[in-house]
């Protein structure tokens, strides 16, 4: 993706990863989570404000800092570094709240056809898998990097 | 320069590693959210389009 994007950090098995959203408001730590799940090889992507206090990621709070564009771009950074490094990985993604679920989907539909070129998507509506459409309203994303 | 121009166009980003990061790696975060999806990857199941075989742990 060549829109821009924050500069990234990650742990060295590159499952935890951050950056600081530098916005209209201030700066805010952001860490994105890629968390193993009872099926090997998929894991749950966990995106968030960091709390310094706690170390914890706040899902639910809406940051408004003017940079949502920038800030998707650097999750999708993630994406493609995380898949770079875990080739047979899929990842889940959902929001945590149905309103963030949404943006993830508007997110994706922007971008979908520079990530299709090195990305399957799946959106689930019920208990059905389809290709990703926009317009929809899924309720999770699975992604998985194109051999 | 013509670096500078292939590193704009990388889609793998070139990451830091921050060591400080490592703790996060063991926690479980969103243990509620995490829970949920697996009870929903187990009762909807994987895409019959990618499946062939796959691994419960």
């Amino acid at each position: 993706m060549k829109l821009p994007r924050y500069p990234l950090a990650s742990s060295d098995k590159m499952m935890t990863f951050e950056f600081v959203s530098e916005g209209k408001n201030r700066l805010i730590h952001k860490l994105v989570r890629y968390q193993p799940t009872n099926l090997k090889d998929l894991y749950n992507l966990a995106f968030g404000d960091k709390d310094h206090s706690t170390g914890e990621i706040d899902d639910k709070v809406i940051s408004n800092n003017g940079d949502s564009e920038k800030v998707l771009a650097t999750v999708v950074a993630t994406v493609y570094a995380f898949t770079d490094k875990y080739p047979e990985s899929w990842i889940y993604a959902t929001g945590s709240t149905k309103a963030r679920t949404r943006l993830y989907r508007m997110g994706i539909s922007k971008y979908l056809n520079e990530v299709t070129s090195d990305f399957e998507i799946l959106g689930q509506l019920g208990d059905d898998w389809e290709d990703f459409e926009g317009g929809k309203d899924y309720e999770g994303f699975l992604v998985r990097r194109k051999k | 320069m013509k670096i500078t121009t292939e590193l704009k166009k990388r889609k793998i980003p070139i990451v830091k590693i921050d060591k400080s990061l490592n703790e996060y790696d063991d926690k479980i975060q969103f243990p509620e959210k995490l829970e949920k999806a697996n009870e929903m990857l187990k009762k909807v199941g994987l895409p019959k389009q990618w499946t062939s075989k796959l691994k419960y742990d």
